[in-house]
């Protein structure tokens, strides 16, 4: 039973495709052996970034041979049509067989050794993989170029050419410290590569660094960078590098973003305590002292660029900053950040007044909107970019700002990402509203709204932003009133995604926003009821609804005459609807007497009025359930 | 004395002469970076073989801090390197130059750290990685994929070396200012003065109507150029409207949607300039 290994020997792989190659290698191997007719026991893949190996492990021998028939011309065919057919497929005329008038030629097959099918199982390996990202060399086409390849089926090296290299049977190891080394077997493999100090396992580096880390004392991890490190090293070692006390004046969240953003070291801190002034790191070999030192060094330098920045900022203060905005514009044409601002003033009053949130509320909103973008000419948003909203807040705060303003200032950017963290206070949500508003706003009105896949002013997550916001507030925003017209139904479209994850179908927001409300939290409201009054009473509803439009016609809803009315259940009906239904019990509840008109009334009457007035009264019962929801889009 | 500042670029030129490298000198023109340098940028179009390597005075108007900060200055000088195609083994060479240089590359802990570069003006991207050195950027390695819009083919490699950065490590300096030029000279004997007298002019002085106009009138006159058959120097009216562009940019004088706008009319004029130079150099490609 033999085993196969295949190493694809790469340049440093970015750690998404790492990922995205552990992700598609099992199912890629799975089918290029099964492709190959050939079934494998158990299989693996080892992913690291100069490598991605796949192991199958008790291969059969060879694959079986296979019977093939294959129909020739007919059995009365000239002589030399019957001995072409035999000769090509390497048979005797004599061996022909004669069957329903026609020859055939039958081949009992002869068995594949597996080695001849492996070549087929390891280009689909390199020619299957889709990167997010991939890049063309002279040798073909990958995430980065592919530098060499094992293929060995048990001891035996399995000559292969793919993307301009040649299988051999030796591997590079650690780039610096490992050299190259012969791949015994697929069994050996791990324990071959670590001869040559690399960890070809994923699961065993990030355990390494866990462990490294935990042994060096508790570590965090805001960034999440614990992953992306995993795909970055083959050969991890955690170093520990110090730092001056000193720059523990600067505000937490400044000095953890100096150490991950960009540098993904690991800051420590005691549960309940300050940060420690050290940090943790993960290297990929090198003289610890001498690799401490020069990280350590570069730590430094970004904290000196934070500390130095955020000093000056200090001296500066967040008023002087809020009156340098008028020298930065906003989009083009549409005035400076200090015009943006002038209008986030009235945009948070109406947004208050609307959903009448107190004099508090508006107050700090309105504080608020006059600072919060007075750090983009700060310097700490310039060496941080991730930290603008939050370096306001802190500026606003070492000026004596009410904690409900600074609160908002560091609130408004939310939600960073849909399903992101939402404003936590009330006047942080307003001011997360009237700012997304008002980009959205100027951004329709100067003809930038966003085309197919592009969206350069990230209107898109602007208005999904407001959507988010509105829902988990319950605020009323007036929509059109908030950016437009022309982009009131951009804003509405965002309630899509949202409803959606909840379980919402299309139709039913369709249904919902046909009924005319324009509230996010009124469409939202009615499309989930419908959802949750899906059903049997629903499509009752939805039938008479239909029926109602398709005799109504052209005919407008208006005053029934009552003293045309004749039947019973003509006035039955005029009476039911009366008092529009307000609720989908309601409508359930008309639908009887909807039904019953139809069955016992004659609407096309010849009296030209009372013809007109049962238009007028069925044109009635479908305004009236339309003002619900637009129930002629749900499936029927 | 290989460890000042112009030792160490005298070492990283031998290095790269022995590689077959033609070197070349500084362009005439600002420039943000080495590759927009003709011997770059218009190099990797076509088919024929390239190798080269020089020292690029990179002219970034926005990055300049009146010479305040120890490692940002408005301008810096790269080691630019070009191979075309790109050698198999390009990882090892370039590991080796930094060995040439004085660097003992496995004591460290050297990474190539995913980078995919993209410059939107002249329609050129590449992947590739920063290079880090214990945690610190110090060159770019990029594999281009397209220039002027062009798909290339052969791929060149480039490598792009921050002089400064590694300079100010093999002196063991944490100031730019404080690291050898020569042996008897320093970095900001040199530079500073211009630092700061370039930073007061980029940020406060800089004609905002004189750079504008000069954009348009660069622009219409590299389109002279380019009617005429003649994309050489229709490339160096492309260098000025760009550097017009980056002053303006330091200025705050281009808005967001501004900024689309000129990086679109700079691109055009890049395409048009790669399709203009291959039609002279290499017009069966084209065909």
């Amino acid at each position: 039973m033999p085993d196969l290994l295949v190493e694809i020997g790469c340049e440093e792989l970015p750690a998404a495709a790492c990922r995205q190659a552990e992700a598609q290698l099992p199912g890629l191997l799975e089918d290029a052996l099964a492709k190959a007719g050939i079934a494998s026991g158990e299989r693996r893949v080892h992913v690291a970034p100069r490598r991605l190996a796949a192991v199958a492990l008790g291969l059969p021998a060879e694959r079986a041979a296979e019977r093939s028939e294959v129909r020739g011309p007919r059995a009365d065919a000239p002589e030399q049509a019957l001995s072409g057919f035999a000769r090509k497929h390497g048979l005797d005329p004599a061996a022909l067989e004669h069957r329903d008038g026609f020859v055939w030629a039958i081949s009992e097959g002869a068995p594949t050794p597996v080695a001849d099918l492996v070549p087929d199982v390891v280009r689909p390996l390199i020619e299957g993989l889709q990167f997010s990202k991939s890049m063309r060399w002279e040798g073909g086409r990958f995430s980065r170029p592919i530098r060499w390849l094992v293929v060995k089926l048990d001891d035996a090296v399995v000559p292969v050419r793919l993307a301009g290299v040649a299988s051999g049977g030796t591997t590079f190891g650690h780039r610096y410290e490992g050299g190259h080394g012969p791949v015994g077997t697929a069994a050996s493999y791990l324990g071959d590569v670590r001869e040559l100090r690399v960890m070809a396992a994923a699961p065993e580096r990030r355990a390494t660094i866990v462990a490294g880390l935990d042994a060096a004392g508790p570590w965090a991890d805001p960034g999440g960078k614990l992953d992306e490190v995993t795909y970055l090293v083959e050969w991890p070692v955690v170093l520990e590098g110090r730092f001056d006390a000193g720059y523990l004046e600067l505000p937490e969240r400044v000095v953890v973003t100096a150490m991950q953003s960009h540098q993904r070291y690991f800051p420590v801190r005691r549960e309940g305590a300050a940060l420690e002034p050290r940090f943790l790191f993960v290297a990929n070999g090198g003289d610890p002292d001498v690799v401490r030192a020069g990280n350590e060094e570069v730590l430094v330098g970004r904290l000196d660029d934070a500390r130095f920045a955020y000093r000056r900022d200090l001296e500066r203060g967040i008023g002087a900053m809020a009156a340098e905005l008028g020298r930065v514009s906003f989009l083009g044409g549409a005035g400076s950040l200090a015009d943006k601002v002038g209008r986030l003033g009235p945009l948070v009053g109406r947004l208050c007044e609307r959903n009448a949130l107190g004099e508090d509320v508006a107050a700090a909103a309105a504080r608020a909107a006059a600072l919060c973008k007075a750090d983009l000419v700060s310097g700490l948003v310039s060496e941080f970019a991730d930290l603008e909203g939050y370096a306001g807040s802190v500026y606003a705060r070492a000026a004596g700002e009410d904690e409900a303003v600074c609160a908002a200032i560091e609130e408004h950017h939310r939600p960073s990402e849909a399903g992101g963290t939402l404003p936590a206070s009330a006047a942080g949500a307003v001011l997360a509203l009237a700012d997304k508003a008002d980009t959205v706003a100027v951004a329709f009105s100067r003809g930038l709204e966003p085309t197919g896949s592009r969206d350069p002013y990230g209107l898109r997550r602007a208005a999904a932003g407001i959507v988010a916001i509105a829902l988990d507030r319950g605020y009323r925003i007036d929509p059109a009133g908030l950016v437009g017209d022309g982009a009131a139904g951009f804003l509405l479209d965002r309630l899509e995604p949202i409803l959606l994850e909840e379980g919402v179908t299309v139709e039913e927001l369709r249904a919902a926003r046909g009924s005319g409300a324009v509230e996010p939290i009124e469409v939202a409201a009615r499309a989930r009821a419908l959802h949750a009054f899906a059903g049997p009473a629903r499509d009752g509803v939805r039938d008479a609804y239909n029926r109602c439009v398709r005799i109504a016609g052209e005919a407008a809803p208006g005053p029934v005459d009552e003293s045309l009315l004749g039947d019973d259940a003509e006035r039955d009906l005029a009476a039911a609807v009366r008092e529009p239904p307000a609720t989908l019990d309601a409508a359930a509840a008309l639908v009887p007497a909807v039904n019953r008109f139809f069955d016992d009334v004659l609407v096309m009457a010849p009296d030209e009025a009372v013809r007109a007035n049962r238009l007028r009264l069925v044109a009635n019962v479908a305004a009236a359930l339309r003002a619900l929801a637009d129930f002629g889009q749900l499936p029927g | 004395m290989a460890h000042t500042f112009q030792g160490m670029l005298a070492a990283l030129q031998e290095y790269w002469e022995a590689q077959g490298c033609t070197i070349m000198q500084p362009y005439h023109t600002e420039v943000g970076a080495g590759t927009s340098n003709p011997a770059t940028f218009l190099r990797v179009l076509g088919s024929r073989s390239w190798r080269t390597g020089y020292v690029e005075p990179s002219i970034r108007p926005d990055d300049g801090r009146y010479g305040e900060n120890p490692f940002r200055f408005q301008q810096f000088y790269q080691y630019q390197v070009i191979l075309k195609p790109a050698p198999a083994d390009i990882q090892d060479l370039y590991l080796a130059s930094l060995q040439a240089i004085g660097i003992d590359v496995p004591r460290h802990d050297v990474r190539f750290v995913e980078d995919n570069w993209e410059n939107p003006s002249l329609g050129a991207s590449g992947l590739g990685w920063e290079v880090w050195m214990d945690g610190m950027e110090i060159t770019q390695f990029t594999y281009f994929q397209q220039a002027g819009g062009f798909d290339l083919d052969p791929i060149s490699v480039e490598l792009a070396y921050g002089t400064e950065r590694l300079g100010m490590y093999l002196q063991g300096v944490r100031r730019a200012h404080d690291m050898q030029w020569s042996q008897d000279v320093r970095w900001s004997d040199v530079l500073l003065q211009n630092e700061r007298q370039m930073s007061a002019y980029n940020y406060e002085l800089a004609d905002v109507e004189v750079y504008a106009r000069h954009f348009d009138d660069f622009e219409a006159e590299a389109r002279r150029c380019i009617d005429a058959g003649l994309p050489l120097p229709a490339y160096d009216c492309v260098l000025k409207c760009s550097h017009s562009f980056n002053l303006l940019d330091a200025r705050r004088a281009v808005a967001v949607t501004d900024r689309a706008d000129y990086i679109l009319r700079m691109r055009r004029l890049a395409q048009a300039v790669a399709r203009a130079y291959l039609e002279v150099e290499e017009p069966e490609i084209l065909a």
